[in-house]
Formats: structure tokens, C-alpha cells, sequence
């Protein structure tokens, strides 16, 4: 059966067709892995491993004149053609392949689909009543890239082959059987992904707003978690994906703050400041007197003056490593900041050249993509240098074009002339004895790409790199949620809409020891940040979050006022808003908590308690079952927790976990309508209480 | 402080970034700029560990995309400093390299970030816009592997790749069980990269032939590595750290023979003017005496009886880059980004109309008269 | 968390009119020097060298046990000479940490030990510059003139930046500091 690949075997090395003796009902097509070059294939175990996909037929043994290959899915893309060798008794020449590019649609296809390959008998379809693929193997291997074609032999087959056939082929100069190699690949790259892959369910919001309080450290780490958190007000949209654009660069030593031009000019390095070469620490800038002998050599006239009152010099000084410029054989500099020597790139020239003769080759392509519209990828760049089979259709255009302006272009810079004379290693390592604090690490010469020094004293200060500042914006809305101060040094922020400022706190206060299916009490202290009064709500943690969008991350509320606050958005237009796909979240509870019947009612903050010593509870009804203590805008519920039983190693600390629903007033999009809308939020939280104590 | 007027030129508010993410170091930077901004070792805080760890050693996919976060964030908002939104991203990578890490990479890019552009280039063929020429054997030794492609006339000629899983890992590894074996030390994968580093050099194949036997010669001095333990380092591991990339494994693979084998694998026209036009990036092939070496081993083997019929090759000549080696893929990169090229990249508009990265071994990319990324 | 109660031996402090309390067991040199802005706490052993130069604290600034507060000095052709020491308010300076910082701003956080190590600093700042809204981890070492910019975490020795902060840092220093006075109190007898 082989004799048909005649024309490819030589690029499919690990070809195997299998199949039936022809006076068998079935036709097998088998699909055989073969190598393909992405890196995956070669590490894993799936190489040279082979996978079988098996299609049986109804066909009585006749001959078959169509293969046709087709899935239920729409498709825009082009036929596909086979040639096949004629001399094959069992198929006509033609074997027309149509809508290959349907396996190829996105991720979303699954297995099944492959269902739909038919097979054409004497002008009349059989169906397939099986194809299988040997998926247990592929999956363990993270097995990707693959590509899957089917020939005249029935055979699919597994390829990268196929393809690595059709590009090679075109580059090398005996361009082997162009035309006869047949040229359908079906990808089932996404179809074994999406196998592989989307078996995940359940959503959340980025790890630092997973609202995980954490029981052990201290408790700045614990709040920084949902400190991390930002809140849209405009959508109430809260969310830690937000994205953030760069407001302004500073240097962090000397505060220097620069506009953004500038920064680009220096590339993004303060004139001023110096890192150590050695350790990265700051450098300092010493004074010294000019020792007498160099000024002597270089002051000539001015010299008296220079003993008169001895000039002042400057040097560079590490204050941890004790590096210094003198060290390193840097002249000493008469003027405080600035005028130390740079280290010049010697192959700038070189360099520059070459982007110049690139520069030219690219307008010349532009320039014939604009006047031969019908050619467009008639490529005039050293290389198509995105896909590689555009360089079949330069093969098929003819020789590859050289730009035909190209002789007069003087531009074109001379070309490297390859030598046979390589850096021998010098005989003397053999018995020069090593210095090894002489030698540079590797950190220390990644701190200068350019020269990437070998010896300590070869190494040159770097100038620091500027910081920046961040403003955060909505994924949503694009409005700013945090904006800072363009001044460095200060910490306020113009527009700040941090969670921390909008949704309750909650802290753990005391939890007592658990045991696994007993009851235990759990102190939590709620506070309310601010300026309304708000109403909290415990509901156990399979509460549905929220309606329609909030399907996508799991911290939402019910905006009861969704239609209404579209028409909050600025009236710009804007592009529809790309969304992340939201994190799974990993935590599981492994806790019951009982539930308490009333909710909590918490004061607005105000600011002037704090001064005030009169207690002043509001006269609030609480449950006392469920209210411990109550002060200002604080106060401590109780709660139990029921550790599950499974749990009996104690490996994992034991968490729990519920939906906090709370009243937020939003105010800021109050500003655009006449009153502040109400609108209640849900968070779900995860407390992480502690270890199982034994069983006692 | 600038330099000169350099760079001045190709400043424009939508210079591209360039990023070479290599398995154990980065190199970053703008197009049109004569070296990278930085290198920095391809590592990333775990948020959630809130331990250092390597990408490369992702768990899984999810897992790499929160790993590609961390670090794409670092390298935009600590030391590129751009406005990751919009921006125009040049990523060279190995046509050879993981798709799931190429999909995952866009994915963060796109979605995460909203880069506005990524133009894929593969590394092989970058590399040659630094020489000026368009035929090059280009061998990339890095850290996890070496890969090979050829490149005539500006095509890569993939039917000859090669790749071999050489590189500084295999050596840290060669270090590491010499110090397990002989001193019980368990070096951490930094400290062994320094004393490769530091300490180690390629040695020569005349002494290599007899190292290990009777007749070896005197082993350069030992080194006495500093720190709060001192560890000794022989010279004779100092010579043999790197023999391990010149041994033949059991196909009788190594790297000089991936350069023999990609030549056999070229047309017969291409063969001599491939020889003659070797060009070495990596940062393992700026270990002392690596070219010498392999330029010695390429001339044995010439000779010898496994491609003596094979080949006929007499001379091999290595271009040098105007660039340190292990920046060189980067530097190709760079001077490509400068070219205005909107046609090659992948918008984000596509991206998100389509969901997937055009990828070279993926037929769908590869159609007769395929029109560049319309769906 | 809610932080614990800390109870204090109410004879061992003494608390002044602005709320300061600071214990009988601290090394306070030169005192006429040191000035506290109310609402301090300076717990057993600290030590504050106010004989070598001014020493001023804001508002809820806590010190813990065993740390040490010294003015930084600078070495001139003529000799050495003591700056003033100033912090901001809302600073907390972990235990056994060693403070010679030319200036701590509000709200910065500075680590303790977490382990004991034999050296016997664990958090030592020499002649540096804190800004407002930084945080020292426990163990860290900040070299001599390094100025640790705002909104920044720093870490390992030498320290270097680790982290960023986040936004509303100030408030969560401000939560801490008060959070803590408030939990600061006399033993029930």
C-alpha cells in the first residue's frame, strides 16, 4: 500500500497504513504519529508512540470513488485537493477533500465532530460508523501541535509531516513534487486542547482578590490581599483586572521626576544616579582632593592655583561592597554630578547600518504591495519573516525575486564575512592559577549587555532605572479607579477606589479549637468603611452570586440598576471591553458554618468617634445571639464552624466559607444622577480558621 | 546621558518592544537600539508561593498563564516601563518551542495585558539581520537545548532542523552530580551557574581525547569557590563541565554532528556556502574555547568514516555577530522591529476575532494563496 | 486578624498626658532630646539614643522590645558628626530591630525577627532614607544611603526592593498602628 506515498514517504519516516485485507467489510483509516519538530512531540513520551484512529464502513468492498471530508460546522475556507497516484487499483485519481479548515475551527470543537467525515462509495455517501482516537495516551502527554491529514489511502495521519514536506520542499532547490503532495491537513491540534484543557469549571477573580484572610501572620499581610483589590464605582464592578498604564517615571534615589519623552531619551536611567557594578546598591558620590601628580600632568599653567588650594575631586563609592571609580581605574571628575565616562557600544555604526538597509528593504515591499496589488506576498524582506510557506509562493513566482533595487540601494551594508579563525582558547588556562573574586558573575555582566565585563575591574557604573508610577483603570468602563500624585514623593492618590475603602472588613478575632464534626465558636469583627450605613448578610457559599454578568468573575452584586448605569459610561466611544478569562478558584471549604437568621446592621464610619469616649451604640436591635460587641462602625458576630470529618490527617488547615452580602451606596455615580443608587453586593470569602486540634 | 545622537532617530511613541523570553534568561529592550535594555533571568515571584520560581517550570497550563503574569507585569512595569495597553510587542521565538507556551505567552498578551500588536519572529531567521547576509547555518545553544535550522537565501530550510537537548542545563547537571558524588554537596542550580560561569572553559579536543585515561595531562588549577562554605573546585571538573555537549549519546548525537547532519539534510548546492556561513548564538556558546572547539570537532568529523562518503565539505567559517552571542537572536529582532510591517503582526483585533495564534504547523496558516490573517 | 490583646505590666509604663507609653525598662539617653508625639508606645529594652542627636517620633509610633533607635552619622575629614533622627507618624519598628535611618516617613512598616538568628541585628537601617509607605521585611538589611522609595517592600541582605505595596498602604499602617495602641493594655489584676 505504501507505493502511494511514494512521493512523500521520504518525509514521513514513521508512515504506517494500516489496513484490512480488501475482502473485509471495513476500511480502516488509522492515523500514525509520526515526529514533528515542535518541541513538545520530541521531550514527551508521546514520540514514536503511535495512535490509531479507526473509521469503519458499510462499503461491501466496492471502489471508492470519493473521500469526502467534511464536519457540521460552517465553513469559509477553500477545497482542498489530493492528487494521488494513479496506479492504485482501489482509487480514482481525483479524491476531493472539501472544507478542511472546518476541523481547524477554534478551541471549542470537540471530538465528536470528526464524526461527520464521510466517504463517497459509487455516488453514494456511507457513513462512518465509528471513529475513534486513542485519546487516553494523548492526554497524558500534554500532547499539541499536530496536525492531522488524510490521504488517498484512508489513512489519517497524524502530521507536522505533511506540512514540514510542503515547506521544506519549497525551500530546498530540488523542489520535490510540489503539486503531488497531498495537501490536505486537518488540525485536530484544538480539538485534543480542548479535550485536554477545558475540563475546568468554576470562576473567580485574580488570586490577589480571592478575599482568602488568612489566620496565621500578621494582619497587614491578611488586609494587603483585599488592599490589592480595586472597585469600579461607575459599574460597581469589583475586580483586581483592572489594567494599569504607566503615569510617570522617577528615579527612586533622587526623586528626579521626568516626563515621559525625556525618560525614552535616557533610556529610562537617571544622568544622575549610579548602581553598583558589584553588589546594584547605590553609589555615592565622595569628595577628595586631586592626588598632586595628576594634576600636575594634566593642570600645566593652572597649576599653582591647584596647590594654592588643592582642588577638589569626586569619585564614585559603594558603601556596602567598597567599591569605588578609583578601584576601577575611572578618572576622578571635577564636577559633582554628571561628566563620568560612558562606555560606547562599538558596533553602533554596525548596527545602525544594518537597520538602515532593512528600513529600505521594507519600503521597497511596501511600495510593491501597493502597486502589485494582485501579488501581494511577493516578499522583498531578507524573508517572509512570518510564515514560512510564503516562501512557496516566491518558489512558485519563480526564483526568489532579489529587490531588483537592490544595486543601487546604498544603503546596503557590507556583509559579515564569515572566517575560519575562532577564538582559540588561550593555552595559559591550562596553569594560570584563578582568582575567582576576580571574575565577574553573571549578574554582573547582564548588568551591561554590551560588554558583559569577565574581570572585577573591567566593571563600569550603571546608571539607575527609573521607577514608575501606575494609575489602574476599569477593564469595564476604562475609568480610572486609582490615579496617584504626579509628585514621587508623595503618597496621596488623586482618585483611589480601592475595596478596602468600600467593602467591609472583616477580620477574624478569636475562633476556638476545632474539631472535626463538633461545633466551635468563631468571633468575626466586621467594620464598615464607609460613609453609609450598610446592612450585612451572611448566606451560605453556594449563593449564587449575582445575575448575567456576574457569570464571568465572582465578586458582583445585583445591580438592580444595571440598564440604568450603562448610561453612566462617558459617551466616547470605546472598543468592546476584552475580558479575561477568569480564574478558577482552587479553595474548597472544608467547614460547614451555621448560618445566623438576622443580619448586622453597621453604622456609617465617622471619622470624630474617635474622639469621642460616650459610647454611643445607635440603639441598634440586635440578635444578641448573633452581636458580641458593638462600637462605632465595628462590630463582632459569632458564628459556628462545624469542621468536616474528612479531614482527619489534619494536613489542611481547615477553611470556611460564605457569601457576605452588603448595602453599598454609590456615590460616586450619584454624581451623575440625582440620587445615590443602592444596590446590594456579594463577596465570597474564604476564611482560612486554623488546624484540627487531635481528637481529644 | 546620552550617547551621541544614537537611538535619537527611531524614537516614536510606538517604538516596538522587543522580547527574547529564553528558558533561563530574558533579554528586552526597544527596536532600533543597539543591545537590550536588560537581561534578566526568566523567573518571577509566585504570587500566590510567593516563592522565586522559574517559568519553565509551570505546572500546567493555567498555571503558566498565572507564572506569564507575574512576569510579563515585572517586565512591563519594573524594567521595560511601557504602558503594556496597546503597545507593539515583537516575540522572537523558536519555531521549534512549545505551542502551549506560545498560545499561553499570547494569551496573557491579549487578554491580560491588551497588548495592541505581537509580531511572532522565529529566532533562526532574526538572527541573520544582524549579519547583513541571507544565508546562514544559525546553531542556538541556550539553556534547555540546541536547535539548528539553516537559512538559504532567507528561507529557512526546516526539513534539516535539529535540536538536541544540550545546553548550560545539561551542564549544571554534569556539575551537580560531580558535586553530589564526590563532596555530597547539593548545589543549588545558582551556584553551579556561577561555578560554570566563573570557573569553567571548553577544552581543547586533543586534551579532551585523553582526559579520563592514562595519558591525561595536567589538569588545570583548582579553585577555591568562596562563601560561607568554601567548595573546592578541581581543575579536571573545570575541563570536563562542558564535555558532556560533545559526547555522543546513543545515536550518536552531539552538537557537532547536528551541524553535519542539518548540512547532509540540504541540497546538494547549498552545502558548501552553509559550511562557510556559521553563525553562533546562545549564551553557552560564549564559554571559553566553545567556537575552537567546535570548529576542531566539525574538521574530525569531516574525516571521519560516518560522513566521509557523505560530504563533501573542506572548510568551516563562523560569522561573528555585532553583538555578545547571547544577545545576538535579540539584536536580529531589534533591527527587524524597526521595519513598519503591519502586515506580519498579529492585532489584537484578530486575536480576539479569532482566539488563536497563526502557527507555522498549523494548515490553516499555510494555504495556497492564504491572505495574511484574514479569517 | 484581628490583632490579640497585649497586656502590659501596668507598673512597669508609664503612660504621659499625650497618651505615650513608654516602659521603665528602655535605655532612653539624653531624653531632654527625645520627643514623642503622643499615642507612642516604647516597650521593654528599647533603646533610644537621644544623647547623640535629636530624636523625634510622630504620632502612634510603635517600638518594640529590644529595638534600637540611633541617630545616623556621617564621617567628615574632621570627624564624625550625629544627625537628627526624625520618623513619621504611624510607624511601627519591629523587635531587635536596629534603626540608624536618616529619616523613616509615616507609615512605614519595619520587620522584626522572625527567627533568632546569631547575629544580633536583625533589621538594621544605616543612614538610609525611608520614604512614606514602605515596608522593611523581618531579617532585612538595609545598606548605608539607600533610599527606600514609597509603596515599596524590601527584602534580603542586602535589602533590595522584592514587592510593590498596595495602594491604600497607608491606611492599612494607619488601621495597624491605632489597632495596636488600642489593643496595648494595662494587665487586669
Amino acid at each position: 500500500m505504501a507505493q502511494t506515498f511514494a512521493g512523500t514517504q521520504k518525509h514521513v519516516p514513521e508512515c504506517e497504513i494500516s489496513r484490512k485485507n480488501s475482502d473485509e467489510t471495513d476500511v480502516l483509516l488509522s492515523l500514525v504519529e509520526t515526529a514533528s519538530p515542535r518541541k513538545e512531540e520530541r521531550s514527551s513520551d508521546a514520540y514514536r508512540r503511535r495512535f490509531v484512529v479507526k473509521v469503519e464502513t458499510d462499503t461491501q468492498g466496492s471502489i471508492l470513488d470519493h473521500l469526502d471530508v467534511h464536519s457540521n460546522v460552517r465553513s469559509r475556507g477553500n477545497r482542498g485537493e489530493i492528487m494521488t497516484s494513479k496506479d492504485h487499483p482501489l482509487v480514482r485519481p481525483r479524491v476531493s477533500v472539501s472544507r478542511i479548515d472546518d476541523f481547524v475551527v477554534s478551541s471549542g470543537i470537540t471530538l465528536s465532530k470528526l464524526g461527520a467525515i464521510t466517504i463517497v462509495s459509487d455516488g453514494r455517501t456511507v457513513p462512518i460508523r465509528e471513529i475513534w482516537v486513542e485519546l487516553e495516551s494523548i492526554m497524558t502527554s500534554g500532547w499539541r501541535g499536530r496536525t492531522v491529514g488524510i490521504s488517498s489511502e484512508f489513512s489519517l495521519i497524524v502530521s507536522g509531516i505533511m506540512l514540514r514536506s510542503v515547506v521544506s520542499s519549497a525551500a530546498s532547490v530540488d523542489s520535490c513534487s510540489l503539486l503531488s503532495l497531498p495537501s490536505i491537513i486537518v488540525s485536530v491540534t484544538e480539538v485534543i486542547s480542548s479535550v485536554v484543557m477545558f475540563s475546568l469549571s468554576g470562576r473567580l477573580v485574580d488570586s490577589s482578590g480571592t478575599f482568602n484572610v488568612v489566620m496565621s501572620s500578621m494582619k497587614v499581610v491578611c488586609s494587603s490581599r483585599v488592599a490589592m483589590v480595586v472597585i469600579c464605582s461607575f459599574v460597581v464592578n469589583l475586580s483586581s483586572s483592572s489594567f494599569l498604564t504607566v503615569d510617570s517615571h522617577y528615579c527612586p534615589n533622587c526623586m528626579e521626576n521626568l516626563p515621559s519623552s525625556e525618560v525614552r531619551l535616557k533610556k529610562n536611567k537617571c544622568s544622575n544616579c549610579f548602581d553598583c557594578p558589584c553588589c546594584f546598591q547605590t553609589l555615592s558620590t565622595r569628595a577628595g582632593l586631586a592626588p598632586v601628580r595628576a594634576s600636575a600632568l594634566t593642570e600645566g599653567e593652572e597649576n599653582k592655583d591647584v596647590k594654592a588650594t588643592p582642588k577638589k575631586v569626586y569619585y564614585l563609592f559603594c558603601s556596602l561592597c567598597r567599591w569605588s571609580s578609583r578601584d576601577a581605574g575611572i578618572p576622578d571628575q571635577s564636577v559633582a554630578t554628571g561628566g563620568w565616562p560612558e562606555q560606547e557600544n562599538p558596533h553602533v555604526t554596525r548596527i545602525n547600518a544594518l537597520i538602515d538597509y532593512h528600513k529600505v528593504l521594507a519600503s521597497i515591499e511596501k511600495q510593491q504591495c501597493e502597486r502589485k496589488k494582485i501579488h501581494p506576498k511577493r516578499s522583498f524582506m531578507p524573508a517572509t519573516m512570518y510564515s514560512f510557506t510564503s516562501a512557496l509562493v516566491r518558489k512558485r513566482i519563480g526564483r526568489p525575486m532579489k529587490p531588483p533595487m537592490q544595486s543601487q540601494s546604498s544603503a546596503q551594508p557590507v556583509p559579515s564575512v564569515a572566517s575560519e579563525d575562532v577564538d582559540e582558547l588561550s593555552s595559559d588556562i591550562f596553569t594560570e592559577t584563578v582568582d575567582i573574586t576576580k571574575i565577574t558573575t553573571l549578574e554582573q555582566r547582564l548588568q551591561h549587555p554590551e560588554v558583559q565585563a569577565e574581570k572585577i575591574n573591567e566593571l563600569r557604573p550603571q546608571h539607575r532605572q527609573f521607577l514608575v508610577k501606575r494609575s489602574q483603570r476599569c477593564r469595564v468602563c476604562e475609568h480610572n479607579v486609582s490615579k496617584s500624585d504626579l509628585c514621587p514623593q508623595s503618597t496621596k492618590f488623586k482618585i483611589l477606589l480601592a475595596a478596602f475603602y468600600h467593602i467591609p472588613e472583616v477580620k477574624i478575632v478569636t475562633c476556638e479549637p476545632l474539631r472535626p464534626g463538633k461545633s466551635s465558636e468563631l468571633l468575626l469583627k466586621f467594620c464598615n468603611p464607609t460613609q453609609h450605613q450598610t446592612q450585612i448578610t451572611i448566606l451560605p457559599l453556594d449563593t449564587s452570586l449575582s445575575t448575567s454578568l456576574t457569570e464571568e468573575k465572582d465578586i458582583k452584586q445585583e445591580d438592580t440598576q444595571l440598564s440604568e448605569s450603562s448610561n453612566l459610561l462617558p459617551s466616547t466611544v470605546r472598543q468592546a471591553p476584552v475580558t479575561e478569562d477568569p480564574k478558577v478558584i482552587k479553595v474548597v471549604s472544608n467547614a460547614d458554618l451555621m448560618l445566623p437568621h438576622s443580619s448586622l446592621i453597621l453604622p456609617p464610619r465617622d471619622d470624630a468617634a474617635e474622639y469621642d469616649d460616650t459610647n454611643d451604640n445607635h440603639n441598634f436591635q440586635d440578635d444578641p445571639k448573633l452581636v458580641v460587641w458593638r462600637k462605632g462602625n465595628k462590630a463582632v458576630i459569632r458564628l459556628h464552624v462545624i469542621p468536616h470529618d474528612t479531614n482527619k490527617d489534619n494536613e489542611d488547615p481547615v477553611i470556611v466559607g460564605f457569601v457576605m452580602q452588603h448595602g453599598y451606596v454609590n456615590t460616586i455615580a450619584a454624581l451623575e444622577h440625582k440620587s445615590p443608587q443602592k444596590v446590594d453586593v456579594k463577596v465570597k470569602l474564604y476564611l482560612t480558621v486554623g488546624q484540627l486540634v487531635g481528637e481529644t | 546621558m546620552l550617547r551621541g545622537y544614537e537611538g535619537v532617530r527611531y524614537i516614536s511613541d510606538k517604538q516596538m518592544v522587543v522580547f527574547d523570553i529564553g528558558s533561563a534568561y530574558t533579554k528586552f529592550g526597544y527596536a532600533g537600539e543597539v543591545s537590550p535594555r536588560g537581561i534578566i533571568r526568566t523567573e518571577v515571584r509566585c504570587s500566590e508561593s510567593k516563592k522565586i520560581r522559574r517559568i519553565i517550570d509551570y505546572k500546567d497550563v493555567e498555571d503558566l498563564y498565572q507564572l506569564l503574569v507575574d512576569f510579563l507585569h515585572l517586565l512591563f512595569f519594573k524594567y521595560v516601563v511601557i504602558s503594556p495597553k496597546d503597545a507593539r510587542i515583537l516575540l522572537l521565538e523558536s519555531p521549534l518551542a512549545v505551542t502551549s507556551f506560545r498560545d499561553t505567552l499570547a494569551k496573557v498578551m491579549f487578554k491580560h495585558f491588551e497588548v495592541g500588536s505581537i509580531l511572532f519572529l522565529p529566532s533562526h531567521l532574526a538572527t541573520i539581520s544582524t549579519l547583513g547576509i541571507d544565508t546562514a547555518l544559525v546553531l542556538d545553544v541556550g539553556y534547555q537545548e540546541a536547535t539548528l535550522i539553516p537559512i538559504f537565501e532567507g528561507i529557512p530550510i526546516l526539513k534539516a532542523w535539529q535540536a538536541l537537548p544540550l545546553g548550560g542545563q545539561i551542564v549544571h547537571e554534569n556539575l551537580k552530580r560531580y558535586f553530589r558524588d564526590t563532596s555530597d554537596l547539593d548545589l543549588s542550580e545558582n551556584i553551579l551557574e556561577d561555578i560554570k560561569v566563573r570557573t569553567c572553559f571548553v577544552t581543547t579536543l586533543e586534551r579532551s581525547a585523553k582526559l579520563g585515561t592514562e595519558s591525561a595531562l595536567t589538569p588545570p588549577p583548582d579553585v577555591t569557590y568562596p562563601g560561607i562554605k568554601r567548595i573546592a573546585i578541581p581543575g579536571e571538573i573545570r575541563e570536563r563541565a562542558f564535555e558532556v555537549l560533545w559526547e555522543r549519546d546513543n545515536d550518536n548525537l552531539s552538537l557537532p554532528t547536528m551541524i553535519l547532519d542539518a548540512i547532509v539534510k540540504c541540497p546538494l548546492d547549498t552545502r558548501r556556502i552553509l559550511a562557510e556561513n556559521i553563525i553562533l548564538v546562545g549564551g553557552t556558546t560564549m564559554t571559553k574555547g566553545f567556537a575552537s572547539r567546535l570548529k576542531s570537532e566539525l574538521l574530525a568529523l569531516i574525516e571521519s568514516d560516518l560522513y566521509k562518503a557523505k560530504l563533501k565539505v573542506e572548510s568551516f567559517k563562523f560569522h561573528t555577530a555585532p553583538s555578545k552571542p547571547n544577545y545576538t537572536t535579540w539584536l536580529g529582532g531589534a533591527i527587524f522591529g524597526t521595519t513598519d510591517i503591519p502586515l506580519r503582526c498579529l492585532t489584537k483585533d484578530v486575536y480576539l476575532k479569532t482566539n488563536r495564534v497563526p502557527d507555522w504547523s498549523n494548515l490553516i496558516d499555510n494555504q495556497k494563496d492564504e491572505t495574511s490573517y484574514e479569517i | 486578624m484581628e490583632p490579640q490583646d497585649i497586656y502590659y505590666n501596668k507598673a512597669e509604663y508609664v503612660e504621659t498626658a499625650s497618651g505615650n507609653k513608654v516602659s521603665r525598662l528602655t535605655v532612653l539617653c539624653g531624653s531632654q532630646n527625645i520627643v514623642l508625639h503622643g499615642k507612642v508606645i516604647v516597650q521593654s529594652d528599647a533603646i533610644i539614643r537621644g544623647d547623640l542627636a535629636n530624636v523625634r517620633t510622630g504620632r502612634y509610633c510603635i517600638i518594640s522590645k529590644n529595638a534600637v533607635i540611633r541617630p545616623p552619622f556621617k564621617k567628615f575629614s574632621r570627624g564624625v558628626a550625629f544627625f537628627p533622627l526624625t520618623m513619621g507618624n504611624h510607624v511601627f519598628v519591629g523587635e531587635r530591630a536596629v534603626v540608624n535611618a536618616a529619616l523613616v516617613g509615616s507609615y512605614v512598616y519595619i520587620g522584626k525577627n522572625a527567627i533568632i538568628v546569631r547575629i544580633t541585628f536583625i533589621c538594621q537601617i544605616e543612614r538610609s532614607v525611608l520614604k512614606d509607605c514602605c515596608y522593611i521585611e523581618d531579617g532585612a538589611v538595609v545598606p548605608p544611603e539607600t533610599i527606600v522609595p514609597s509603596f515599596t517592600r524590601f527584602a534580603g541582605s542586602p535589602a533590595t526592593c522584592v514587592e510593590e505595596l498596595p495602594e491604600c498602604t497607608l491606611d492599612l499602617m494607619v488601621d495597624f498602628t491605632k489597632n495596636y495602641y488600642e489593643h496595648f493594655l494595662p494587665a487586669r489584676v
